[in-house]
Parts: C-alpha cells; sequence; structure tokens
C-alpha cells in the first residue's frame, strides 16, 4: 500500500515538472520570433533591351582577297578595287541614340605579317558617295578587341519605330615601306562592331 | 512509533511536492510576466506608410516617386554604369530604425526578381551606394545577379539576391540609392525585359 502510494507520488510529480517544462519551453519558443519585418516595395525596377542588327554585304566580289600583295602606296591602296563592304542596321523604338565602334580584329595565322607593314582604311557611304572616315593608318591594336577604326551612333529623336541604316567599306594593303621579306607571308582581319551606352 | 515515522515521511514527501510545483509555477509566472510586453506588441499590423513597431523597435522604409526605367538598354560597362545619373536610371530608397533599449536588429535589402523578366540573371549587373556624410559611396560592387538558394535566416526569400546585410542596435536612418544595367558582355537578342523590386526584410537577434 506504501508502495503504491510513493509510486502515485511520483508519478505526480515527474508529470508537474514535466507539464512545467512544456510549458516554458512553448513560452521561449514563441518568444523567439518576437519582431520580425517584411516590406514589398511598391515601384518597379526595369530595363528592356531594344534591338540593334549588324548585317555584311556576302558577295564574294566584296571581300578583301589580294595574292601576290606588294608594297602599296596610301594613294592607290585608298581606290584599290579589292575592298570589304559592311552594312550597319538599327531598329530603335523612341527617342533614343545607340553608340557603337568599329574595331578590326587580326586573326592569327601562321606567318603572318607584321603589324606595322599594314595598312587600313574606313569609308562610309554619305549621299550615294564613299568618303573616308578613318586615313590610311597603320594597324595598331590598343586592346584585345583589336583596333578601333571608327565611333559612331544612331539616333532617333521621334517616338516612333524607326531603322536607320549605315554603308561602310574597308581596304587594306602592304605599306609601301613594307620590307619585301613579307613574301610568302598573309594577314587577316575581320571587323566587329560593339554598341554600348 | 514506526507509523509514526512512516507518517512523517510522507509529509516530507508531500512538502517536497509542493514546493517544487511552487517553485515552477513561480518560473512560470516571471517568465509570462517579462515576456508579455512584447508579445502583446507582435500582432501589430503594417500602416500605410510600411512601418511596424514593437514599442522597443520600429522600421520604417520609403522610396522615390519611381522606379528605374530604360528603354532600349544596351551592353554597358561598369564605369559607365556607376555613373547613370539621368532620369530613371537610378532608385533611391530610405530605411529608418527605431530602436530603444537594450536590444538590436538585423535587416536585409534584398532584390526579388519578377517572374515574368526574360533576360538571364547573368547580364544583369547591380550596384548599391549608401549616402555617408552627405556624399553616396559604394556598398556593394557591380555584381552580377546571384540569387540565394534557400530562405534566409533574416527572411530574404529563395530566389532573391541579398544586396546588403546591416546589424543595428540603435536608431538610425539609411539613404541607398540602387542602379541596374546589362552587363558589358550580355548578349540579348531582340526585345527583352528584367524587372526587380527592391524589398527589405529584418528580424531581432
Amino acid at each position: 500500500m506504501g508502495e503504491k502510494m510513493k509510486q502515485k507520488e511520483t508519478k505526480q510529480l515527474l508529470l508537474s515538472v514535466f507539464g512545467v517544462a512544456l510549458i516554458i519551453l512553448a513560452i521561449t519558443g514563441f518568444t523567439y520570433a518576437i519582431f520580425t519585418y517584411t516590406v514589398t516595395s511598391s515601384k518597379t525596377n526595369q530595363i528592356r533591351t531594344g534591338s540593334i542588327k549588324m548585317s555584311y554585304l556576302e558577295s564574294n566580289t566584296n571581300v578583301i582577297s589580294i595574292n601576290n600583295a606588294m608594297p602599296t602606296t596610301d594613294l592607290v591602296g585608298k581606290n584599290q578595287n579589292d575592298y570589304f563592304d559592311f552594312t550597319l542596321s538599327a531598329e530603335i523604338s523612341g527617342t533614343s541614340t545607340i553608340s557603337y565602334d568599329i574595331f578590326a580584329q587580326q586573326i592569327e595565322t601562321e606567318n603572318s605579317i607584321d603589324n606595322n607593314e599594314i595598312k587600313v582604311y574606313l569609308e562610309k557611304e554619305e549621299s550615294g558617295k564613299y568618303e573616308a572616315v578613318m586615313e590610311p593608318l597603320v594597324f595598331s591594336p590598343t586592346t584585345d578587341k583589336g583596333m578601333l577604326l571608327y565611333k559612331d551612333s544612331f539616333s532617333n529623336k521621334t517616338n516612333s519605330k524607326v531603322t536607320k541604316l549605315e554603308n561602310y567599306r574597308f581596304r587594306m594593303w602592304i605599306d609601301e615601306k613594307s620590307d619585301v621579306k613579307t613574301f610568302s607571308k598573309n594577314f587577316k582581319i575581320k571587323i566587329n562592331v560593339y554598341a554600348n551606352a | 512509533m514506526q507509523e509514526n515515522n512512516e507518517s512523517n515521511q510522507e509529509l516530507e514527501k508531500k512538502t517536497k511536492s509542493i514546493l517544487i510545483s511552487i517553485l515552477a509555477v513561480a518560473i512560470l509566472v516571471i517568465s509570462v510576466i517579462s515576456l508579455s510586453f512584447a508579445t502583446f506588441q507582435k500582432e501589430e499590423k503594417l500602416d500605410d506608410s510600411n512601418s511596424i513597431s514593437t514599442g522597443n523597435i520600429s522600421m520604417n522604409y520609403t522610396e522615390s516617386v519611381n522606379g528605374i526605367s530604360i528603354n532600349n538598354a544596351l551592353p554597358t560597362s561598369d564605369e559607365v554604369g556607376k555613373a547613370l545619373k539621368g532620369k530613371g536610371e537610378y532608385f533611391d530608397f530610405t530605411i529608418n530604425s527605431t530602436i530603444v533599449g537594450n536590444v538590436s536588429l538585423d535587416y536585409e535589402i534584398a532584390a526579388v526578381k519578377d517572374k515574368d523578366s526574360t533576360i538571364a540573371d547573368s547580364s544583369i549587373k547591380l550596384y548599391l551606394e549608401q549616402q555617408i556624410s552627405g556624399s553616396y559611396e559604394e556598398v556593394m560592387a557591380p555584381t552580377v545577379f546571384t540569387p540565394i538558394s534557400t530562405k534566409s535566416k533574416v527572411g530574404s526569400p529563395a530566389g532573391s539576391m541579398i544586396l546588403k546585410t546591416v546589424k543595428k542596435d540603435k536608431t538610425s536612418s539609411d539613404n541607398y540609392r540602387l542602379r541596374m544595367w546589362l552587363s558589358e558582355n550580355a548578349a540579348v537578342d531582340g526585345a527583352q525585359s528584367y524587372t526587380v523590386k527592391v524589398n527589405v526584410y529584418g528580424k531581432t537577434h
């Protein structure tokens, strides 16, 4: 009888302690997240791209392919029939200005002619006639993009969508001061255009 | 005699049980009293000015009239992006924290991307400045949008980008300026868009 009473009291005591511990734990857990703050902005931050397209004339007669090239004066080089034509076009929605850079980048080849033996020259079509926008210069790349030939921009001052076109003509030749040892060598260039803000 | 000893022992045990129970209840009462002030304030809702208060802590978020809105975005260098200053090219906002007593607070500024954005995260750069002594200084360098994979401890949701984490233990007002642009190396074909909202998440610790 005494033993049973003892067990009963022990059980009651343990239950009491357990119950109080549970309550304290519940309060502690509840107060852990007392203060949290969340606000969602009512303003959106958005950027939208337009489009700028670039196209090259793909006719085989409009690429530079010079065999048995000889050192050439600037006067002859500027008028040679071997040239590369390309066209830049841009579609602009709304008033906006898009700037672009035209770079000439060398393509690495075996037996390449030295940069300082190559002259490059760029023209732009204005009113149906090609005019120089970069006079003959020795090929001199200054960045990993190559040599900057020319900078310009397309601009739209209306609220409607417009398409703009610009035609360019690129020539290159061996500088007249070049050593004859450049024979049996070659030189390749590609034209890249970068639009930027 | 023996019966007397047994009843004395029983009495002792009962007394002990009662004392333990009283002690436990006292602890319970003290806990409830000390924490009841904060628990009562937890249920307060946000009012129209985006603020919440527990009595010891309050936060307030205000923002400029318009967010960033850039059309015909082009790949932009970090040097140019950091200096954008035209209308619609940056977003200003302020976070005010009022703290009374021995309490401290963490808050996170997070950019949450709109699900309809079509430009890749890797093509977007964000840049954050804070106004210090009257002029804006960089607090987050130009960084590609980098979402977190799980919800942060402070509350920034998974998929958002944490721009800055701040610890506060006294009242302050912090002015921030956000800029966003198309990364210099981005290759975007055609008309696409990218939209974020700047949210703030705070928590006491």
